[in-house]
């Protein structure tokens, strides 16, 4: 049911959104731009190789391979360019005059500079950075020239909106895994996740350590963080419930990749039903907390077949080394446009049995929710879905052993319903829930640490 | 070019080409600037060609580009308008318009918080179930309840569509019933922080 204020919502949206005007060649204006932002940092990148030929310095990571570096970026808060400057070096005033000549640009707001634990940092906001944030951090040995300093783009986060709630963070995963935290002057500690550790009985626990910021500055190294594990939290924030992931840049040349997309056909084509390996690939891409590089997780894929036009659903059991075993089903649902969207939805599982029926809900097949239930080796078996003592729909699985029901529910209602599975005598063979819950919730825990 | 990296340009081609105008509505309801919204759109799709083989789910992943692109630029905004003397584009299109009910709530739209607009934007002009919205914003669905319910809410109160509520219900609605929402479905006023 929606209300006047929703109506008169989506009427002024579709009234605004019809005077968007058409572009002729949105494709054309796009490849000019790319070719602008290669230019650009093909410029950037000829003055990093420079350096690194003079002075035998690594060139910065950024500049290294900047087309993979994550875009986990989040961006709130609006005190940062209100910080006072901070720092042993705050009162340098020809380091700072370096900092803004280096950057070709008088109204970088510098908020911090300062040498310590070895270090030089210097942490700005240019407004003619064309980086998502602005922000950028200069980073380099205690008393190096700023000329030497690497030049790094952080990510800035912030939580509540409230004041005082934003950070600026860089995170590299090359060397001792710097971390570097800047919050407004308030902040006296942030909260560090490096890793995930799993319980006997496989739910993830978070791994974590509290740290005093020095003049709301924290400055230390992980290096114990895991890929797509390591998160922090604020604990400054009114809302701390949300951490933020650390950025990490996972490589792989192309023979790599073409070698995993080849086994992950092969187990795709021994699975039950069909799985596109497509989808195989990208439910395996999405576990790379688990471990990296992909070829090494352990993986196997149950069934796979379709939910209807345009959509997909495959289950599997994934592990890395050392790590639960974990169910995944995974629903694809692709555009005619050929883009897709992925829905993710598992547990961890002590012991496989591949034996047992798996049910599940999805909100990728249309209007209406739908639950799924798989029963290996079922061809042919009744499958009922019960609200309490009512029985809301029936059906009989396919050849490959699969039944889809669409009774018309809210998820939230159909997610807390039982599936049972009856032989040819009517008797009760299985039953279980349809509340199969989040995959990477499972392999990463929730953000409660 | 190997075959792989043309058929990549291929179907990044046909994504751009399908999506474009789509997107760009949704660019111009987050930031109420058709020259911005394009901008906005742009970065975002040359940051999604940088990725393109690397991401299975090419619109989600731009739509959340613009979304965090157009916080960015909001929490950047008063820091950098200075540094230009070209007046910025704001609402003015606005001033000269009939000033009518989808105006005035247009207008309120635009003074919400860039997350709260996106998530109305995502749920009222997109469609998107509540899950989906949170995908696309990388939240909770909590956090999308919420910022829906307080945005509805603060629209409710803005002062032009206070007074819109007021003149239609003393035209329409004589028994007391307010006319944006604030009948059977109403809910208690709260606290909102900007």
């Amino acid at each position: 049911m929606t209300t006047p204020m929703e109506d008169r919502l989506r009427q002024t949206f579709a009234a605004r959104a019809a005077t968007v005007p058409e572009h002729a060649d949105p494709h054309a204006a796009i490849l000019r731009r790319i070719r602008r932002t290669r230019r650009r940092h093909r410029t950037l990148l000829g003055g990093a190789l420079a350096l690194t030929a003079v002075l035998g310095l690594t060139a910065p990571a950024i500049l290294r391979d900047a087309a993979l570096w994550p875009d986990t970026v989040l961006v709130q808060g609006r005190n940062a360019p209100d910080w006072p400057i901070r720092g042993s070096l705050a009162a340098d005033t020809a380091l700072l005059d370096a900092v803004r000549t280096r950057l070709d640009d008088p109204d970088t707001r510098i908020l911090y500079a300062g040498d310590r634990a070895g270090h030089r940092v210097v942490v700005a906001i240019s407004p003619r950075k064309r980086s998502m944030s602005g922000a950028l951090v200069l980073y380099g040995e205690a008393g190096a020239p700023v000329g030497e300093l690497d030049e790094q783009e952080p990510f800035v986060a912030g939580g509540s909106g409230a004041k005082d709630s934003e950070v600026i963070a860089w995170f590299s995963a090359e060397g001792d895994s710097p971390l570097l935290v800047l919050g407004s002057p308030r902040m006296t500690s942030v909260r560090i996740s490096p890793s995930v550790a799993y319980r006997p009985d496989g739910t993830p626990a978070r791994v974590t350590r509290t740290l005093r910021t020095d003049e709301g500055l924290l400055l230390t190294t992980v290096p114990d963080a895991k890929p797509g594990q390591a998160e922090i939290k604020i604990p400054l924030w009114e809302s701390s419930e949300r951490p933020l992931r650390l950025p990490w840049r996972i490589s792989t040349s192309h023979d790599e990749d073409a070698s995993f997309r080849a086994d992950v056909a092969r187990a795709a084509g021994a699975a039950t039903g069909h799985v596109k390996t497509e989808q195989a690939a990208g439910l395996l891409y999405s576990l790379g907390s688990l471990v990296t590089p992909h070829p090494r997780l352990t993986y196997r894929y149950l069934w796979g077949g379709s939910l209807g036009p345009g959509r997909d659903a495959l289950i599997a059991t994934v592990s890395g080394p050392g790590t639960p075993t974990f169910l995944a089903v995974q629903t694809t649902r692709t555009a005619p446009d050929g883009s897709s969207e992925q829905e993710r939805l598992g547990r961890v599982v002590e012991t496989p049995d591949l034996s047992r029926p798996i049910g599940w809900t999805t909100a990728l097949t249309g209007p209406r929710d739908s639950a799924a239930v798989y029963v290996p080796g079922g061809a042919g078996s009744r499958v009922e879905l019960r609200d309490g003592a009512r029985t809301i729909a029936a059906g009989t699985a396919d050849a490959t052993g699969f039944a889809l029901f669409s009774p018309g529910l809210p998820q939230e209602r159909l997610r807390a319903c039982e599936y049972r599975v009856l032989n040819a005598e009517g008797e009760v063979t299985h039953r279980g829930r349809l509340d199969l819950g989040d995959l990477s919730r499972a392999v990463l825990g929730g953000p409660d640490w | 070019m190997g075959d792989d990296a043309a058929n990549a340009e291929e179907r990044f081609r046909d994504f751009v080409t399908s999506r474009w105008q789509a997107m760009l509505r949704t660019a111009y309801l987050l930031t109420g600037d058709h020259g911005r919204a394009e901008d906005l759109l742009q970065t975002a799709l040359v940051r999604t060609h940088r990725r393109w083989n690397r991401i299975d789910d090419p619109e989600l992943y731009t739509r959340r580009i613009l979304v965090n692109l157009n916080v960015s630029w909001w929490r950047r905004r008063r820091f950098t308008e200075h540094l230009t003397d070209k007046i910025p584009e704001t609402t003015a299109e606005d001033h000269h318009a009939v000033y009518d009910t989808r105006d005035a709530l247009w207008a309120a739209v635009l003074t919400l918080p860039p997350r709260m607009r996106a998530v109305l934007v995502l749920r009222y002009f997109e469609d998107l179930p509540e899950a989906e919205v949170a995908r696309v914003l990388d939240c909770s669905l909590g956090t999308v309840k919420s910022q829906a319910s307080r945005g509805l809410d603060r629209l409710r109160d803005h002062p032009g569509i206070a007074a819109l509520s007021r003149s239609e219900t003393s035209e329409a609605q004589p028994s007391g019933a307010e006319a944006f929402g604030t009948g059977t479905n109403a809910k208690p006023r709260k606290e909102t922080t900007p």
